[in-house]
C-alpha cells in the first residue's frame, strides 16, 4: 500500500515536471497559428528612362523596336507599352554603344 | 538523493532540448524576382542632366504649335538611317516653316515680356494681343502640316514610328509637368520654375514667397484652364494611327483644338508667371531676367546648345 502510494506520487511529480518541457519542445507552429510570412526581399528594379530623357536621346533599334540606354541598362517598351529591360546586354547593342558619338543626346538652345 | 539528482538531470536535459528545438524559427523566404521595371517617374533617381533640364526650360517658354511642335522636335533624336535622313530632315524643315507664324507670334510675346520686365511693368494688353495670335496660329498648324505628317509616316519604318510616338508622348508629359496648374515652386520635388528663377536671379526667400502668392492668385483668376484629358486623347488617337500601316493625318479630328489649347494655356501661364515675378525684383534682377527672356525669344529651332 505504502509502496503503491510512493509510485503514484513519483509518477505525478515526473509528469508535472515533464509536461512543460514537452510543451516547450513542441515546434512553435504546432502551438500557435503561424505568423504572417515576412515580406519578400525587396527587389529594386532599375528605374526606366524619364520622359525628358526619352525626348532628348537618340534610341538604338533592336529586335524591331527602339531601345534606350539608361542607367546601365537597355530599356524597351513591351507589347503592353510598359518599360522593360534586357537582363543581359545583347552583343549588338554593346557594339553599338562602343561607336556612339555626341549626337546621341540633344541640347536645346536656351 | 542519487535518484533525485538523476531526475533533475533528465528534466534539465529535456528543457535544454526544448529550447534547442527552437519551434519559433521559420525558413527564410527566397527573394522574389520582378519581371517588370518600376513605372517611369516613380523613383527618386530621375537624375536630371543638362540636356533634360534644357528641355524643361524650353517647354516652359515655347508652346506654339502644340503637338505639331512636339512632333517636329521628336525628329531631332529619332536616329533614322543615313538613307532616310535627308528625306526626314526635309520634312522637319518644312514643318518648321509651317510653324513659323506661330513661332513669330510667340517671339512677340516673349519680346514684349522682356521689355516689360526690364521696365518694371508688363503691358498686359499688348502681351495678350500677341498671345491671342499664338493661339490662332497654333490652331491652324494641324491642317498645315497634315500632308507632311503623311509624308513622314511613309518615310519611317515601324520601329521609327513607334519611337516617334514615344517621343511625342514624352515631350507632352514634360511640357505638362513644366506648365502644371499648380504653383511653380517645387513641383514633384524636382524644383519648379520659380525655384529655378530664384537660383538664377539670386532671389531672397521673401521675394520668392511674394511672387508665388501673386502667381497663385493670378492663375486662380485666369479664365482658361488646360484640359490634360484632351491632350491625352489626341495623343492616343495620333499614336495608334501613326503606328498603323496606313495613316492619314486629316482624319485626326482633335488636332487643331489640342494644338491651340496647349499654346493658349502655356502662353497664359508664362505671361502670368513673369507678371507675378517682375514687381518683386530689383533692377539688376529684372535686367538679368529680361536677357533670359530675349534669349528665349530669339531661339532658333535647329540651334543646339554648345
Amino acid at each position: 500500500m505504502y509502496r503503491t502510494k510512493a509510485i503514484l506520487t513519483r509518477t505525478f511529480i515526473l509528469a508535472a515536471v515533464l509536461a512543460p518541457a514537452i510543451w516547450l519542445g513542441t515546434p512553435a507552429e504546432a502551438q500557435y497559428p503561424p505568423p504572417p510570412p515576412p515580406p519578400p526581399a525587396q527587389y529594386v528594379a532599375p528605374p526606366p528612362p524619364p520622359d525628358a530623357y526619352v525626348a532628348t536621346t537618340q534610341p538604338e533599334y533592336y529586335e524591331n523596336r527602339p531601345v534606350y540606354w539608361y542607367g546601365g541598362n537597355w530599356f524597351y517598351r513591351d507589347e503592353h507599352g510598359r518599360w522593360n529591360f534586357y537582363r543581359q546586354e545583347p552583343s549588338y547593342l554593346r557594339d553599338r554603344r562602343a561607336h556612339w558619338d555626341d549626337r546621341r543626346r540633344y541640347h536645346y538652345y536656351r | 538523493m542519487a535518484r533525485r539528482r538523476r531526475v533533475g538531470i533528465v528534466v534539465s536535459a529535456l528543457m535544454v532540448l526544448s529550447v534547442a528545438c527552437g519551434g519559433a524559427t521559420h525558413p527564410a523566404t527566397a527573394p522574389s524576382t520582378a519581371s517588370d521595371v518600376a513605372p517611369a517617374g516613380t523613383t527618386p533617381t530621375d537624375a536630371e542632366d543638362s540636356s533634360m533640364a534644357e528641355l524643361k526650360d524650353h517647354h516652359r517658354h515655347h508652346h506654339h504649335g502644340g503637338f505639331a511642335m512636339f512632333i517636329a522636335m521628336s525628329l531631332d533624336t529619332l536616329g533614322v538611317s543615313p538613307e532616310r535622313e535627308a528625306a526626314v530632315t526635309k520634312i522637319q524643315q518644312d514643318m518648321f516653316a509651317k510653324l513659323q507664324p506661330a513661332h513669330d507670334a510667340e517671339k512677340k510675346v516673349l519680346s514684349t515680356l522682356a521689355d516689360g520686365v526690364a521696365a518694371g511693368r508688363i503691358d498686359r494688353a499688348k502681351v495678350e494681343a500677341a498671345a491671342t495670335q499664338v493661339s490662332t496660329a497654333s490652331a491652324g498648324v494641324h491642317d498645315a502640316i497634315a500632308d507632311l505628317l503623311n509624308q513622314l509616316h511613309a518615310a519611317l519604318t515601324l520601329p521609327q514610328r513607334v519611337a516617334l510616338v514615344d517621343k511625342v508622348e514624352a515631350h507632352f508629359h514634360v511640357w505638362q509637368e513644366a506648365n502644371s496648374d499648380g504653383e511653380p515652386g517645387d513641383q514633384g520635388g524636382h524644383g519648379g520654375q520659380l525655384a529655378k528663377l530664384a537660383t538664377e536671379l539670386g532671389m531672397s526667400a521673401d521675394q520668392v514667397e511674394k511672387a508665388r502668392a501673386s502667381f497663385k492668385s493670378s492663375m486662380a483668376a485666369a479664365s482658361t484652364r488646360y484640359d490634360a484629358g484632351e491632350g491625352e486623347t489626341h495623343l492616343k488617337e495620333f499614336g495608334s494611327a501613326f503606328i498603323g500601316d496606313t495613316f492619314d493625318a486629316k482624319t485626326l479630328a482633335g488636332g487643331a483644338a489640342a494644338n491651340a489649347h496647349i499654346a493658349t494655356w502655356g502662353t497664359t501661364r508664362t505671361v502670368r508667371l513673369y507678371e507675378a515675378v517682375t514687381p518683386v525684383l530689383t533692377v539688376a534682377q529684372r535686367t538679368a531676367l529680361a536677357d533670359m527672356l530675349r534669349r528665349h525669344a530669339n531661339y532658333k529651332r535647329t540651334q543646339q546648345a554648345t
